[in-house]
């Protein structure tokens, strides 16, 4: 008797099941995409905070390099290398196509 | 049956009914926002070099109502923040909701405050402005406040460009508090652009370094030096000595921020005798050969008498500059006029705002003056009756290492493309006149008042100074402003540079006094300038000029 009824509805019947199977199909797809949006969010909350913490530490190089790269401390080092800044008479201006070094008529200064 | 019946009501009123206001509900609950703050940009120097940098630091905070034992707090942070636990103690008493106990702490002493673990006392991220020079260039980079404003100096001339902008991502926020960044195109701050000032930072040292011994040597009580390039205006170096760190600028003495070079007038003295003569030249009145009596160093005009330091008589024009006669200077500009004399002042700059844009600087002062004013126009000649600030004298003096054209200072490096080159720079003196100067302000250097700043190996133009400072209304007859104003090579300059020191004690005249610091660094420029500056491409005033040093040198 059931037979004969499902016989009978039969298109309307495989239709419904059908049906049914897609809105499953679809609800966990939905799920899946959710789940994994969130998931991506707390991945990318992480590489944030990776990114942060990166800058930081570059910003905290930068200014090491910068200390480091300071005038007043590579002098005192150089000189105890034995580097020294030229003395006036030891500093020629030349022309830069190849002329004569400039000649100088003044004196040795008073 | 009922039971389902009362739960399917439920839901068609919490997805129907009600839907709307818990949407908000969630969405006001989950909702946070990520502030993105603009990294202020760095400040640099004319190779790239940095001078003043930002990076987040931890500063320490505390909510005192939060913690339970604030002496027990006081005393166990005391060691990593350096402070007696007495003083933080007063802190945590005295502060109701919220206090600072360090800001800007080391991230050692911010890893060990996080370590403690103190409920109430947190750790925030501030920005922080880094000079890693220190005090080099102080007056001139300035500083920035504790919320990233520049307050003075480039800091403050370029403030807009180098704050940059914030930005604010959308967020969500979990159960847990975590905070989850919204993934659709998250905005990002904009940083600010970085700034390359035109200055040298080696230069700038070494010049410091010059200005500090002179002040040990001299006993003055300032003194300052600015290096600038005569083809483009570009300042090089802008040494203040004492100056200021502006890593702890809070702490120093706020004399000590103010640019002089740019905010400080004086009365220039001899070093404006050059421009008189020269307007001379260039009006055709006298000519360099042209002989006058120089009264043996006494001469009255109207009621007043003018003197020379030593007596002469009989001086060329040449001479009158060479030796620094006030009274061959005063005759001068009797042939000139005191009208023309004005003009022709104010064409070079003086009385008028320099251009560079650096905050605050000032016009200096130069009255007109009517042909009867006779002491008026005389004072003037030699440098009395006016003031300036040394950027304005070094700038105008860049006008005779520059065949006769005025420049306006810059603290910006010129680009090496030359894109941002000005219009050629207006014509003050023709060539001719220019030429004629500039072998007066050798002779200067050779054989006159100004020959302990030559160099063995390059021909030097400058004027020296010795200027009496105004004291009660009155020339002072013991404080002085020694100053030597000059460029070199003379026949090709790379630089003009200005030395000026302020009251030095015993030797006190700019020959004896600025002419060996001006020697001094013009030596170190030359080495250091020669071919390592970037100069403008296609620049028409550009003549390249190298420099070496000779057998036995050690580059510094």
């Amino acid at each position: 008797m059931l037979n004969a009824r499902l016989r009978r509805s039969g298109p309307l019947f495989y239709a419904l099941v059908a049906l049914a199977l897609g809105a499953i199909a679809a609800s966990g797809g939905l799920v899946y995409v959710r789940t994994r949006l969130t998931s991506l969010r707390y991945e990318l909350g992480r590489r944030v905070a990776q990114e942060q913490a990166l800058s930081l530490e570059v910003e905290r190089l930068r200014v090491e390099a910068a200390a480091l790269e300071a005038p007043e401390r590579v002098e005192p080092r150089a000189r105890a290398l034995g580097l020294v800044y030229p003395r006036p008479e030891q500093v020629v201006a030349i022309d830069a196509t190849g002329g004569a070094p400039h000649a100088v008529a003044a004196g040795q200064p008073r | 049956m009922l039971g389902f019946l009362a739960l399917f009501a439920r839901a068609i009123q919490l997805q129907t009914l009600d839907a709307t206001w818990l949407a908000g509900r969630a969405r006001d609950q989950a909702q946070a926002t990520v502030s993105l703050e603009a990294l202020r940009a760095d400040l640099q120097d004319r190779r790239g070099n940095v001078l003043a940098v930002s990076a987040t630091v931890d500063s320490v905070a505390a909510w005192p109502r939060q913690i339970s034992d604030r002496r027990a707090a006081a005393a166990a942070l005391a060691g990593p923040l350096g402070l007696p636990s007495r003083e933080i103690a007063r802190r945590l008493d005295g502060g109701t909701g919220f206090v600072w106990l360090q800001r800007w702490v080391a991230p050692d002493a911010a890893e060990r405050v996080s370590r403690l673990g103190i409920s109430g006392v947190q750790l925030l991220p501030e920005r922080r402005r880094f000079y890693p020079n220190g005090p080099l260039a102080g007056t001139l980079i300035g500083f920035a406040d504790r919320d990233g404003r520049g307050l003075s100096g480039a800091e403050l001339a370029f403030d807009r460009q180098l704050r940059g902008s914030s930005a604010e991502i959308p967020a969500l926020r979990d159960a847990r508090g975590h905070v989850l960044p919204d993934v659709s195109a998250p905005k990002r701050s904009r940083t600010g652009q970085a700034i390359r000032l035109a200055i040298d930072v080696r230069l700038q040292h070494f010049s410091e370094g010059a200005l500090e011994e002179a002040l040990r040597r001299t006993g003055a009580r300032h003194a300052t030096l600015v290096a600038l390039d005569p083809r483009t205006g570009e300042i090089l170096a802008l040494a203040e000595e004492p100056g200021f760190d502006p890593n702890r600028f809070w702490l120093e003495d706020k004399a000590l921020y103010r640019a002089r070079a740019f905010v400080d007038e004086f009365e220039p003295g001899s070093t404006m005798k050059p421009f008189s003569v020269a307007l001379a030249l260039d009006a055709g009145v006298v000519r360099p050969e042209q002989v006058f009596d120089c009264e043996n160093g006494r001469f009255r005009v109207g009621r007043k008498v003018i003197r020379d330091a030593h007596p002469h008589e009989l001086l060329t024009v040449t001479d009158i500059v060479r030796v620094s006669s006030n009274i061959g200077a005063a005759k001068i500009s009797a042939e000139l006029g005191a009208r023309r004399l004005v003009d022709g002042l104010r064409r070079f700059g003086f009385g008028d705002l320099p251009g560079s844009g650096f905050p605050g600087e000032v016009p200096g002062l130069l009255r007109n003056l009517r042909e009867r004013q006779e002491i008026e126009r005389a004072n003037l000649s030699f440098g009395q009756g006016i003031s300036v600030t040394p950027v304005q004298l070094v700038t105008a003096m860049a006008t005779f290492a520059n065949g006769g054209r005025r420049v306006t200072p810059r603290l910006l490096a010129a680009r090496s493309d030359g894109e941002d080159a000005a219009s050629e720079p207006p014509r003050v003196l023709s060539e001719q006149t220019t030429r004629e100067v500039v072998a007066m302000l050798r002779a200067v250097v050779e054989s006159g008042t100004g020959t302990r700043a030559a160099l063995p190996n390059v021909a030097v133009a400058g004027k020296t100074g010795t200027a009496q400072k105004v004291k009660e209304g009155t020339y002072s007859q013991k404080d002085f402003i020694a100053s030597f104003v000059g460029f070199a090579p003379a026949e090709r300059p790379r630089f003009v540079i200005g030395v000026f020191i302020d009251e030095p004690q015993g030797l006190h005249t700019g020959g004896a006094v600025a002419a060996p610091v001006f020697r001094e660094v013009a030596a170190y420029a030359l080495d250091q300038l020669g071919s390592a500056a970037p100069v403008p491409a296609e620049r028409p005033a550009s003549v390249p000029v190298q420099t070496r040093a000779a057998s036995g040198g050690n580059a510094g």
